[in-house]
């Protein structure tokens, strides 16, 4: 709760707000604009744009537009004092720390400012136009800057500037011209006269002075200037443009030409030239569609005061102060009116504190009254009555927030209702508040109905051209009526307002709410209701009037009522159960206006009809076939009721005239009616029950009914529940089952219950509940054991008996027709189910046939006494029943049990069908389980085929498929006709138990016949023959003929596998060992190898690059890796190593390894030499090569191979440059090639000619190297 | 516009200052209208009398001229304000003549605690006129109406 009263909570303002916000006087004043300025989401929103536009020095335009009153010029003005002047000093005031981190971006941006107000301006020198009265701002400002004499604006000027500047030969003409007309020297002249004698020279001379002219040059012209004196760009600011623009009529020439104007400065200047021309226009009105541009691009729309919220933001704010020390008491006003009140619901705690201590409605009322409608003389108000408000020491002394009804304690918002526009609707409203004292209201009532009425008054003066009412929950918030002790607060404001409708100024319905309403002359609806009932006095009329108000519902009468027939439809057969001894009927009921003979036929499926005529027909009651008819038949209308009917007529004519006419009048007689309606059609209602108590109730037997207790009470249900089971006793005489020990109402429902308990094995609750409840009473089963199906005494069973007896076929549907007719009065849920219980009993054995394209999915469409419980009990499936006959076919015991033994031998001889129908599901499961294995049984055999590499006998696969046929059978009966032979079904399921042994090892045999294949053993091994003798006996074709030898087999294997794995653990690990030695010896080569690789690098040298001896090296290397797996290593799951796949037969590489080790020290002793060869001491000695000649000192010339280990890539560039430098070629040449050509075979007396031979070839070596390397030295290498 | 309209207004401003901007057109005497007005809140600003009297010929610079004479006085008035105050202007026609915009009152002058009363006198002309002479004896009224914002144009009380 709280109790501490607003005006320990607020603070109002030392001063009255002013409300008149003048834009230059605010310009003046920036400490005080910028201070007093509220940012509200919105308007920060729009200032950090314009703020963002000037800080990126882009142009533009923006139209603040919002209405009269609503803070454009403050918004004008906090926004240009913060662009003119950016000192911390006076941004510091800013109460908004967004708006202030702004400053930063545009504090280095000077603006020239151009302010302009136009509202009473009168345009300038006979030119009433925009772009005059801102050249006039323009001189201004430029006079206020003290740039006067710098800048030139007007014509005049620039016409004189061009005259002066003009050279003599050309300005001479001109002064003359002037001398000629006036006789006076130019120089003498007054501007203005100066610059009218150059303009008419050059209108005679036809002669065009080169000025600007348009606003876009000129405007440019006057920037450019502005600029040259160190401001970075224009900012014109333009306020009341409505005003200005009000003179101009649409299209005129005048309103174009200011569009254009404000065209070129938001867009055509900042846009097609680039300048920093920033225009922000306000108005009332929104910018015109050319200043938006096609794209709203143009003008950007700035629109402030979207809402309430925002006003009531700024309005507050501008009245009082919270008192900060008491948050927590502003806080506790919250919570309480969160919890009992809707309004703060969809609104965030932040607002309520900024509008505290104010109910946001009071804004939505005083807004719409001070700003929207614009009546008011002084619209401006707003910020005034709210100050008023909270000035008032009873509002202040309250605990509660202020609503709009205190707006009322305003003088100033008195004042304004004194005015035309609302001086009657005003004194309605006083006349309203003076009448309260005529009521009889207790003093809290009584201020709860003046602030109802004061809130309904100023939602009526805030809303005066859309009117708009309250509900009772919206007046509960609006005038914040808390729930009483006893009550909610709604039901206070609707309990007040019942009382106070009576006044002419306040109107309530339900439907529509509550308003306001300045009171006129009243209007007589009920003298028109007089005159309308006078015209409208037809009999026939009336009657059907009567006729259709027996049927009248809820929603058509308004929620008076509803009509005695309510939910019927004249001659139409509504369908309808009643009970009658535990069991519902279904039947029908009909209103009749007019008899037909049909109604009185005989009954088919229902088991009662009962009509209702509206008036006596004549109806011959020895008409009625039926027993189980009834036809109520009404007296002739009594006076009171034809009154009441022709009162109905005469409303239903009245609202037909005056439901589409409009105006006040007519929404008066309307409102009218519709109270007057309600209480004829209650009249009319209560009217209707009295003509049938008066009348009578014919039936077939004529059994007398007194429509007196029937009709005692107005109810239809009471009626039909009292006279149907009437009839039904009175037709039912004869009862097959005891109903009268059902524990509860029957119904259709329950037969499929009770059938799904009994034969479908139900365990639910529903179907235990079913047949504890109804089992015994229909003879299903003995009362000691209700859910177990054991028919006793059952009559319908003797019923069905007795006609079997009689005929071998009886046609179902002519049972259903004698038991559910009388005297029986079985319904059809029940007759199904006894039905379908005698065939499951089988006393004796019967089918029922079905009826072709049944639903029931019946194997053989027939119904016996095995798949009674596979039926599925759904709607109208007793339609698909034909015929009910005694049944044949084979016999379980004698004729099925010897076969069906083979496939299970534990199945028994039974006698009941029970049995037998569990006897035929565990045959029927092991069919199953075997057509399920022999799809895969043939899959694996295929397997095993492919694997051992022999064919499956065509007999066995022969064999499996007759089977799956077999085992397809869905009943006994059809296994029996499917297997007729005892012998072969034997023979084949021999084979097939066989077959499925083995199939059963199948993996088993897989992976024996794999392991033993992939095993590889040298031939010296034992165990290579052991493996020879296992393979022989791993035969298909004889496992299959005996499955049994598998075991000594696996046994045999499994001893195979321990040798060998002992046999291979060996072998691996001593393989390895030796491996890992000749892998030593070759890495020891490896630096070796890389020396050969680096002397090829000599290419001075030309060695060859010996990829082939490398790649050999590398190969050896890679085949004497070692395995990663430890020793001993497993082959119990494959016969090899999982990692190196050895096989016992491998052999070492030694020799390979010999063999290449000796290549590698060959050829790097061979190009060793070379090296030496060509770096000889001569040469080295001539280089100087210091590092060099110690390296070889060092290294020992003589080991050359050490030498050549140690090169590195700066050594090989050393040595390649030394031998460069020494001018050396050497040149391979075949000479020993050529000479063993030549001479083949050398004999002694040819020496000398051979040594000949070989000086010739060496010469001739000499001189193609020579020639080769022109100038150089040239070595021969031989090899 | 009646005058007992004002004269409640006029009590009213009296009393509190009120809301938004007040601008009337007092069309008579200015004696009678202020026989009218409560004597103490009353301020008289003479057009005639605060016009530039000299140097000046061209309209354009009287204009120009009064427009600044007149913000000026008022800029004036508005810095010694105290309480509520009603202006009254005389010898208006000024202002029609030399198209001078009203512009400073928006600009300057108006508050909750100023009124402005524009006295334009009934035009008279009592002798008779050369035939090429046209007197047109509302052209003041009917400048101010050109002028004057919506909100101020319709408030005009004819002396009776």
């Amino acid at each position: 709760m709280i109790n501490v009263p607003i005006g320990e909570l607020i603070k109002r303002v030392p001063e009255r707000p002013e409300t008149t916000i003048l834009l230059s006087r605010a310009i003046g004043t920036p400490e005080k604009t910028v201070s007093t300025y509220r940012f509200t989401a919105n308007i920060r929103g729009w200032i950090e744009k314009i703020l963002e536009k000037v800080s990126t020095s882009r142009g533009g335009g923006y139209w603040v537009q919002a209405e009269y009153g609503a803070g454009k010029t403050h918004f004008l003005a906090a926004l240009t004092c913060l662009l003119l002047n950016t000192s911390k000093e006076l941004w510091d005031k800013v109460k908004d720390e967004e708006i202030k981190n702004f400053r930063h971006r545009v504090e280095e941006i000077k603006l020239f400012p151009v302010i302009l107000s136009l509202k009473g301006e009168a345009g300038v020198d006979e030119e009433d136009n925009l772009r005059k009265v801102i050249e006039d701002k323009i001189e201004e400002s430029l006079e206020k800057e003290g740039l006067e004499d710098k800048i030139s604006i007007t014509t005049e000027d620039e016409i004189i500037v061009w005259y002066k500047t003009r050279p003599a030969t050309f300005r001479t003409p001109i002064d003359d011209f002037i001398r000629g007309k006036t006789n006076i020297n130019p120089e003498n002249l007054k501007k203005k006269e100066l610059s009218q004698l150059i303009i008419e020279y050059c209108k005679a001379t036809s002669f065009r002075p080169e000025i600007t002219t348009s606003t876009k040059d000129r405007i440019s012209h006057i920037y450019h200037q502005i600029r040259d004196q160190g401001y970075q760009g224009l900012l014109f600011v333009i306020d009341e443009f409505e005003a200005w623009q009000r003179r101009h009529p649409l299209d005129s020439a005048a309103y174009a030409y200011d569009e254009e104007v404000l065209e070129t400065l938001s867009w055509i200047l900042p846009k097609d030239l680039g300048l920093e021309i920033f225009t922000i226009v306000a108005s009332q009105a929104p910018a015109p569609a050319k200043l938006r541009g096609e794209k709203e691009d143009r003008f950007t729309n700035v629109v402030l005061l979207r809402d309430e919220r925002e006003y009531g933001e700024i309005v507050t704010e501008r009245v009082r102060e919270l008192v900060k020390e008491k948050q927590p008491e502003i806080d506790q006003y919250y919570e309480f009116y969160y919890s009992e009140f809707k309004f703060l619901k969809n609104i965030p705690k932040e607002y309520f504190y900024s509008i505290f201590p104010f109910q946001p409605r009071t804004f939505e009322a005083i807004r719409r009254i001070t700003t929207i409608a614009r009546d008011l003389p002084t619209a401006r108000l707003g910020i005034s009555v709210i100050y008023e408000v909270i000035g008032n020491s009873e509002v202040l002394s309250r605990d509660s927030l202020v609503t709009a009804s205190d707006l009322m304690v305003s003088k100033d918002l008195y004042d304004a209702m004194e005015t035309e526009a609302y001086c009657e609707a005003h004194r309605a409203y006083q006349s309203a508040i003076s009448n309260l004292e005529e009521y009889d209201l207790d003093e809290e009532d009584k201020n709860l109905a003046d602030k109802i009425i004061k809130t309904l008054f100023l939602m009526f003066i805030a809303y005066k051209d859309t009117p708009k009412s309250l509900s009772v929950q919206e007046l509960t918030e609006a005038t914040l009526t808390s729930k009483g002790i006893l009550k909610e607060g709604e039901d206070n404001v609707l309990r007040v307002l019942n009382v106070i409708r009576d006044l002419p100024q306040v109107y309530y319905t339900k439907e529509k709410g509550a308003c306001f309403k300045v009171a006129e002359r009243e209007t007589r609806p009920a003298q028109i209701f007089g005159m309308t009932k006078k015209k409208v006095k037809d009999e026939y009329e009336i009657k059907n009037k009567w006729e259709e108000g027996l049927i009248l519902d809820l929603h058509r009468t308004g929620g008076v009522g509803e009509g005695l027939f309510n939910g019927f439809e004249f001659e139409h057969r509504i369908e309808r159960k009643a009970e009658h001894k535990r069991i519902e009927y279904p039947g029908e009921i009909i209103i009749v206006r007019s008899w037909r003979e049909e109604y009185s036929a005989k009954l088919d499926e229902a088991h009662f009809r009962v009509i209702f005529m509206t008036k006596d027909s004549g109806l011959n009651p020895e008409d009625i076939e039926d027993p189980r008819i009834a036809v109520c038949v009404p007296s002739p209308l009594t006076n009171t009721a034809f009154e009441a009917a022709w009162d109905y007529l005469a409303i239903s004519k009245m609202e037909e005239e005056y439901f589409p006419q409009a105006g006040s009048e007519a929404e008066k007689i309307k409102e009218w009616i519709k109270t007057r309606k309600r209480d004829v059609i209650s009249n009319l209602l209560n009217k209707q029950i009295g003509v049938y108590r008066g009348g009578k109730i014919f039936t077939k037997q004529s059994i007398g009914i007194d429509t007196k207790k029937i009709f005692s009470i107005g109810k239809m249900d009471r009626v039909l529940n009292t006279l149907i089971p009437l009839l039904l006793s009175n037709a039912y005489t004869k009862s097959l089952i005891d109903a009268s020990s059902f524990r509860r109402k029957f119904t259709s429902s329950e037969a499929k219950k009770v059938f799904e308990g009994l034969f479908k094995g139900n365990k639910s609750s529903s179907a235990t509940s079913a047949c504890d409840n109804f089992a015994p009473g229909l003879g299903l089963v003995r009362s000691e054991n209700p859910r177990e199906f054991e028919p006793e005494e059952n009559k319908v069973f003797e019923f069905i008996r007795d006609k079997l007896s009689q005929t071998d076929e009886i046609h179902i549907w002519k049972l259903y027709r004698d038991l559910q007719n009388h005297p029986f009065g079985l319904i059809k849920g029940i007759v199904t189910l006894q039905l379908l219980a005698f065939i499951r009993h089988g006393k004796p054995a019967c089918e029922i046939s079905l009826k072709p394209m049944n639903r029931l999915g019946l194997p053989g469409n027939r119904i016996n006494s095995f798949n009674v419980a596979n039926i599925e009990w759904k709607g109208r499936f007793e339609e698909d029943f034909d015929n009910l006959y005694r049944s044949v076919g084979p016999d379980w015991n004698k004729d099925v049990l010897p076969l069906a033994r083979v496939i299970n031998g534990n199945l028994k001889v039974v006698a009941k069908p029970d049995g037998i129908k569990a006897q035929e599901m565990q045959l029927l499961l092991s069919c199953k389980a075997i057509r399920d294995r022999i799809p895969h049984i043939k899959g694996d055999l295929k397997i095993l085929s492919d694997k051992f590499g022999e064919p499956i006998q065509e007999k066995t696969l022969r064999i499996l498929e007759g089977l799956e046929k077999i085992t397809e059978a869905s009943t006994f009966t059809e296994f029996y006709s499917l297997t007729k032979d005892y012998e072969d079904l034997k023979d084949d399921f021999e084979i097939f138990t066989k077959v499925d042994a083995l199939d059963k090892e199948s993996t088993e045999l897989i992976n024996m016949k794999s392991y033993l294949e992939g095993a590889v053993l040298p031939e010296k091994e034992k165990l290579h023959v052991d493996r020879f003798l296992l393979q022989q006996r791993l035969k298909l074709s004889s496992l299959l003929s005996n499955p049994s030898l598998m075991g000594s087999i696996k046994a045999q294997f499994e001893s195979f596998k321990a040798s060998y794995q002992n046999l291979y653990q060996i072998f691996h690990r001593d393989y390895f060992k030796e491996i890992k030695k000749l892998r030593e010896e070759l890495e020891s080569a490896m630096v070796r190898i890389e020396a050969i690789s680096r002397l090829s690098k000599i290419t001075e040298l030309h060695f060859s690059e010996e990829r082939e001896l490398v790649g050999q090296f590398q190969n050896l290397l890679k085949n004497t890796e070692l395995c990663p797996n430890t020793d001993p290593v497993s082959v119990e799951t494959s016969p090899l190593c999982s990692e190196c796949k050895l096989e016992l037969d491998r052999e070492l590489p030694k020799e390979e390894t010999k063999v290449i080790l000796s290549k590698i020290d060959k050829e790097l002793e061979r190009r060793s030499r070379r090296l030496a060869q060509a770096l000889s001491k001569k040469i080295l000695e001539e280089a100087k090569e210091d590092r060099l000649n110690k390296l070889m000192k060092v290294a020992g010339i003589a080991d050359l191979r050490k030498f050549a280990e140690i090169l590195d890539d700066e050594l090989i560039s050393l040595v390649n440059d030394i031998l460069k430098k020494a001018n050396i070629k050497t040149e391979s040449y075949p000479v020993f090639e050529n000479i063993s050509k030549r001479y083949g075979l050398i004999e002694e007396e040819k020496i000398e000619e051979i040594v000949s031979a070989f000086k010739e070839e060496l010469d001739k070596a000499f001189k193609e190297a020579k020639k080769k390397h022109v100038g150089k030295k040239v070595r021969i290498s031989l090899r | 516009m009646t005058i007992v309209e004002l004269k409640e207004i006029a009590t009213k401003f009296k009393e509190r200052p009120l809301p938004g901007r007040k601008l009337y057109i007092w069309h008579g005497s200015k004696e009678k209208l202020l026989g009218y007005l409560p004597a103490d809140n009353i301020r008289e600003l003479d057009i005639l009398q605060i016009a530039p009297q000299e140097g000046i010929d061209e309209p354009t610079q009287i204009r120009k001229r009064v427009k600044k004479a007149i913000a000026q006085k008022l800029e004036e008035y508005i810095l010694n304000l105290k309480g509520q105050q009603i202006l009254v202007v005389s010898n208006v026609y000024l202002l029609a003549r030399y198209k001078v915009p009203l512009i400073s009152f928006y600009e300057i002058y108006f508050s909750d605690k100023t009124m402005v009363i524009l006295v334009v006198l009934k035009g008279k002309v009592d002798i008779r006129l050369p035939d090429y002479v046209s007197f047109e004896d509302n052209a003041t009224l009917k400048y101010l109406k050109e002028v004057l914002p919506e909100e101020h144009r319709s408030n005009v009380i004819e002396e009776v």
